[in-house]
């Protein structure tokens, strides 16, 4: 596909999209079903590509569908569909991926389970997008205390530097990543 | 696609009811401040009459006017970007933040400068006893309407909105004070704007368990 017909298909997306949100304010169920059976694959992909491929990744999709009903009063029919749509998708993924984490290491510290292998699972976030652009030390850091699930004083141990140092990385990477979705989503 | 997905949309979608004002937070923001401006100038003018001239002065000072303009021009942007923030969008946080911001300190810069160099000539004139505790107290209504209204929206960022609405409470009351009270640089900065501000930390507070999803 050539940019121009990608482009055309992303302004015909953007358009319907916007205009099957303003029939459902109307209360048009049917545009709404349509809408949400769009959605629910390109949250679906989104997910994919930034996030990895999660265990969780169905209860993602769902929660995401299920916050864009809650929240569809705040969309304004004059704006651009995508901005409010991935926005609203990239905080309700870290919230649920935040949630799972913690419910997580309660289970870990019920069983005294250690962690898994993080080689194997670094190796596993590979293709991760929003790990990419990170620098090697931010992108360890990222990796070992928000994927693999160690403690940053874990992660100090496993890199063999100081606790300070992984936090600093740690503090850094997240800023980037930050700042990289937010660019992302403000021209998407 | 999972059926279980399928039968969540068409739940979703059965469950379906017209939205009026679709993510529209100007009208709404509009009424909140003028309901805050009343009750902030009006409570004060009903407990006890405002310094004598203070609104003449703001024509026979430029610096007072000054001050009193950067403090509505605050109030105003910190009110809209806070109800802006309760809507899903992808512009950078600091770009919509910082502006608000940045009119709130040259406010502030501009009551600092005044301790060294008076906007009006000081005075004891108009002197309230429990100003401090009026601000607060009269910032109360707006902070718990505007952080109702916000909750009824979708504020991402729950302790920001939080501050900034209570910085817009706790500011209206505070520029109002500077009509009703005596002017004296320190005691303006010491007993008006600074339990103004304060509000700022308590919506900060409050909106971190209200607002948040």
């Amino acid at each position: 596909m050539s940019d121009t017909e990608r482009y055309d298909r992303f302004e015909a997306d953007e358009r319907r999209w916007s205009a099957l949100m303003a029939s459902a304010h109307g209360g048009d169920q049917t545009s709404y079903h349509t809408l949400l059976d769009e959605l629910a694959v390109v949250i679906e992909r989104y997910i994919r590509v930034r996030f990895g491929t999660l265990d969780t990744l169905e209860d993602c999709v769902q929660e995401c569908l299920l916050t864009i009903h809650k929240a569809r009063h705040t969309y304004d029919t004059a704006r651009q569909f995508r901005p409010w749509l991935f926005t609203l998708v990239r905080h309700r993924v870290i919230d649920v991926l935040r949630q799972q984490r913690s419910e997580l290491r309660l289970e870990q510290a019920d069983e005294e389970a250690a962690p898994g292998d993080p080689d194997a699972i670094l190796h596993q976030l590979d293709g991760i997008r929003v790990l990419q652009n990170l620098s090697p030390d931010h992108r360890e850091a990222v990796a070992l205390t928000k994927y693999v699930g160690m403690t940053t004083a874990e992660a100090a141990t496993w890199l063999g530097i100081n606790e300070t140092a992984v936090k600093a990385r740690l503090r850094r990477g997240l800023l980037a990543i930050r700042k990289q979705m937010e660019t992302e989503e403000y021209w998407a | 696609m999972s059926r279980q997905r399928q039968e969540l949309i068409s739940e979703l979608a059965s469950d379906l009811t017209p939205v009026t004002h679709g993510g529209h937070t100007g009208g709404k923001t509009m009424l909140w401040l003028l309901l805050a401006v009343v009750a902030g100038f009006g409570l004060m003018r009903s407990v006890a009459p405002f310094r004598p001239g203070s609104l003449m002065q703001l024509a026979d000072y430029p610096q007072y006017a000054l001050e009193t303009l950067l403090g509505a021009s605050a109030i105003g942007v910190l009110a809209f970007c806070a109800f802006r923030l309760c809507i899903p969008q992808a512009a950078p946080l600091a770009r919509r933040v910082v502006p608000a911001l940045a009119l709130l300190g040259a406010w502030l810069a501009m009551q600092v400068l005044a301790l060294a160099m008076p906007a009006v000539p000081p005075s004891m004139l108009g002197d309230r006893h429990h100003c401090y505790l009026e601000i607060i107290v009269y910032a109360l209504p707006s902070l718990a309407l505007g952080l109702w209204w916000a909750r009824r929206l979708w504020p991402l960022y729950p302790a920001l909105t939080g501050a900034l609405i209570g910085l817009t409470a706790g500011a209206v009351p505070a520029l109002a004070m500077s009509f009703a009270c005596m002017y004296m640089p320190g005691h303006n900065l010491a007993f008006h704007l600074l339990p103004g501000l304060s509000v700022g930390a308590l919506g900060a507070l409050i909106g971190a368990r209200m607002l948040a999803r």
